[in-house]
């Protein structure tokens, strides 16, 4: 789903009870969107907060865990496992934040060639409806934020 | 990106429950009253002429937000007080005001800077 009015808007959608979709189209190839999701120098530049990407195995089966704001009493660690890599396609891993808030869900990332253009659409589904509804009210904002510098590293690597 | 999302209900979500909970006069009225001292659902309910089960839906919602805090006494349930001593609330209040403060500071030297200004 585009919306109309504005090419590069944020879109949450339910596509069920236990799953929100939100989805943007950035104006870069499918391959450099696939490479900021899978390469850690990459990763590291656009999640910010001094993200450090604690180890990567990026093959089914294989995990990750990324570290932000690390050694500072902002330290937050969020960690899972992929169950399918299938470049530049596909992406379905586990996700959880390590610590207190501890939610653990299954990501499908789908990067979607639309021209030179990308249309990225991430389903997270979680174990109960109650669970997804207290997350997907922050999913507008959290994906303008966390999306929007992506965007500024696709359009900083385009640029070089 | 959904570290982002996750970020931000951490961040926000017990504040969010604090303002949801605080944007009902009753349930405002209610903690006034649970301020002079603890009170069980009944007494609550009475002066709002409101039924029990209505007044325990309102309870419910500050137990959630851990503006009250209920036990059980027999066969009724006492309210009082919860921990929540809304810091974050008024943390967040004291950053609104000085941007406030500092754009009207802003305005005001563009102001004088007009007044001295002949054109």
């Amino acid at each position: 789903m585009i919306d109309q009015q504005d090419p590069h808007a944020v879109v949450v959608t339910k596509p069920s009870d236990l799953e929100f979709t939100v989805e943007r189209v950035f104006d870069h190839p499918v391959e450099r969107v696939w490479a900021a999701y899978t390469e850690p120098d990459l990763i590291e530049q656009w999640w910010g907060e001094g993200t450090t990407v604690d180890r990567i195995d990026l093959r089914a089966g294989g995990s990750y865990r990324f570290v932000q704001n690390p050694g500072t009493d902002k330290e937050s660690a969020f960690s899972g496992e992929f169950l399918e890599v299938n470049p530049p396609d596909r992406l379905v891993q586990t996700f959880g934040m390590e610590g207190p808030y501890n939610n653990p869900m299954t990501q499908t990332i789908e990067f979607e060639r639309v021209g030179d253009a990308t249309r990225l659409a991430i389903t997270s589904r979680f174990t109960t409806t109650e669970e997804r509804d207290g997350t997907v009210k922050y999913a507008g904002p959290g994906a303008k934020w966390g999306w929007g510098r992506l965007d500024d590293l696709l359009t900083r690597l385009a640029a070089a | 990106m959904l570290e982002a999302i996750l970020n931000l209900m951490v961040h926000y979500s017990p504040v969010d429950r604090t303002f949801a909970a605080l944007a009902d006069p009753t349930r405002r009225v209610v903690l006034e009253r649970l301020g002079q001292g603890s009170a069980t659902i009944s007494e609550l309910a009475a002066p709002f002429g409101m039924s029990l089960t209505g007044m325990k839906k309102h309870v419910s919602i500050l137990e959630e937000a851990q503006l009250v805090a209920t036990v059980k006494v027999g066969r009724t349930r006492l309210c009082h007080l919860g921990p929540r001593r809304l810091d974050d609330v008024r943390d967040w209040v004291e950053i609104y005001r000085q941007m406030v403060n500092e754009q009207l500071d802003r305005f005001g030297g563009v102001l004088d800077r007009m007044k001295g200004d002949p054109q």
